[in-house]
């Protein structure tokens, strides 16, 4: 059988799609920003997934890790998918948990990418992310491992 | 004991309240209101109206924390509760404690703590943060939950790394409970004097101690646990007996091993989870009337075993941000040892093995509503005080819905 060029078009267009969602848009569409004196340039992504839940709490300098995220959108789910390996509503779930029994206290949420870099960039030992191309000025990107 | 931690905590929070003012402290406030409904088609589970359906079966809870510093929270948390002959909407201190962690691997709480005992029972309360409306009674059986909700004292916990990704949570606690009104001690013991009125009763915990190992496999998701504890408590019941003085009964309770085996699976979407529990208990009972033959009444004492415990195993796939569905099958056994109901007058009393399908609808960020619904074989975990006409079907069911808000 012989494709005429609508259907060379079709298929051209569903091998791109195929390629896209099998590719990881992930990591790229996510930049992780600590304040400017965090010591080092990269952090683990076992790390990051850490001090998300909680359960690590200290830089290498002893400083303590303040942990700042957006109220929903797609960059969460991102970010909370490729680092902190949960879908939303488990992390949503896991916190509420730890609220309730009064183990923990959950991220500071933020309605913007410019608040969240603003948070950063005045806190000493805060960790956020926010969506690849935002102005990071006043913050330092780490490299995730 | 509770009063001053709830007034020192009080205290505290006020303070840091007042603090927000001049030093930006802040005070998070959280809560949660639910309203339940149950209906049996053919006991009273639970509830002493379950059968007729009942709506006694809501909690409200308003929780405070706030941060001393980078490594100290303090927080309390009050609970009001109906459910059945429990709680009567009365407010109590659920809980409330001091947290400081001095390291990743070391932290300490004091004060009125959750009870760490399997993955789930620290969140019993809390209505948003699972898929089923009742937990598997077999692992959470609510007629124990005033038993292992909370304890004063105090633990230390902390996170110990293994690998990169691999580690153990650990909890190590001790303290008292809070055991009045705890409806299994006092029906322990007024079943060894049917059918006497209880005129007064008091229960007083010698000890309660335990720990918590958690592990974190490198699996992502996949966590793998267990939890043991022990107590002691002393109780003392007086009972109504005819025209003579009251019957005083005094009963020593041990429970020697109450430990559970967890495992949690999380991947995307998809929870599976298993627990399995069991709980060996002596019960030393002095001062139980007795007929004599003569028409009166010796006092007797009475040595008991008590060994019960079961398993489930639970799966909860969330289809989207509005709507997730759960199933689980849970087994109980009220006696381990005889787990077909050998030589027992209604053999379906040795067991209660319970399917429940859960429809959970999150109608907005803040407000829930679930309907469930169970395939129940046996009668195993009935009072029979709720059920004076007997257990002769083995096979009956039960509907559940709630409607949870919080913030």
């Amino acid at each position: 059988m012989k494709l005429n060029s609508m259907h060379k078009t079709a298929l051209a267009i569903v091998l791109m799609s195929a390629c896209l969602a099998l590719a990881s848009p992930a990591a790229a569409a996510v930049v992780v920003v600590t304040n400017p004196a965090v010591p080092g340039d990269a952090v683990s992504a076992s790390n990051l997934q850490k001090y998300y839940l909680g359960k690590s709490t200290s830089w290498s300098d002893g400083t303590s890790v303040k942990p700042a995220m957006l109220v929903g959108g797609p960059t969460t789910d991102e970010f909370l998918k490729s680092y902190v390996k949960k879908s939303s509503s488990q992390f949503k779930t896991f916190w509420k948990k730890a609220v309730f029994s009064g183990t923990g206290t959950p991220p500071e949420e933020f309605g913007s990418d410019a608040d969240v870099i603003k948070y950063v960039a005045a806190t000493p030992g805060a960790v956020g992310y926010v969506a690849e191309g935002s102005d990071t000025a006043g913050t330092k990107v780490l490299t995730v491992q | 004991m509770l009063r001053k931690i709830m007034t020192a905590m009080l205290v505290l929070v006020a303070m840091s309240v007042t603090a927000g003012t001049a030093y930006a402290v802040d005070v998070a406030v959280h809560g949660t209101v639910s309203q339940g409904y149950l209906k049996s088609s053919e006991y009273n589970y639970l509830t002493p109206n379950t059968k007729d359906g009942t709506f006694a079966f809501n909690e409200a809870i308003v929780n405070l924390s706030t941060r001393v510093d980078d490594k100290t929270r303090i927080g309390i948390q009050l609970l009001g509760r109906d459910f059945g002959p429990e709680g009567n909407g009365n407010i109590i201190l659920d809980w409330a404690f001091g947290d400081h962690r001095w390291r990743d691997y070391l932290g300490f709480r004091i004060g009125k703590v959750k009870t760490p005992l399997g993955l789930y029972n620290k969140t019993r309360d809390v209505d948003a943060v699972r898929t089923a409306v009742l937990m598997p009674q077999s692992v959470y059986n609510e007629g124990f939950r005033m038993v292992t909700t909370a304890f004063q004292g105090g633990s230390l916990y902390g996170n110990l790394p293994v690998s990169d990704n691999t580690s153990f949570d650990y909890e190590l606690f001790g303290g008292t409970i809070e055991m009045d009104g705890t409806q299994f001690l006092s029906d322990t013991m007024s079943g060894a004097a049917p059918g006497a009125p209880m005129l007064s009763y008091d229960v007083e915990t010698k000890y309660m101690a335990g720990g918590q190992l958690i592990w974190n496999t490198p699996l992502e998701g996949l966590r793998l646990g267990g939890t043991y504890l022990t107590l002691e408590t002393n109780s003392q019941g007086s009972f109504a007996n005819g025209t003579m003085a009251p019957t005083v009964i005094d009963m020593q309770l041990k429970l020697n091993s109450y430990y559970t085996l967890s495992a949690e699976y999380l991947w995307n979407d998809l929870s599976l989870a298993a627990e399995y529990t069991r709980m060996d208990t002596d019960i030393l009972m002095s001062g139980v009337p007795y007929p004599d033959g003569a028409g009166g009444f010796m006092l007797i004492d009475i040595d008991q075993e008590d060994k019960r415990g079961g398993y489930y195993g639970q799966a909860a796939y969330r289809f989207s941000s509005l709507f997730e569905l759960g199933t689980y099958y849970s087994v109980f056994h009220p006696n381990w040892d005889n787990k077909d109901g050998e030589d027992l007058a209604v053999d379906h009393r040795a067991y209660q093995k319970d399917l429940a399908l859960t429809a959970r609808f999150d109608v907005t960020d803040n407000w829930i509503l679930k309907l469930e619904g169970h395939l129940i074989k046996g009668t195993g975990q009935l009072e029979p005080s709720y059920n004076p006409e007997g257990f002769d079907e083995e096979n009956w069911n039960m509907f559940a819905a709630k409607s949870t808000f919080y913030f």
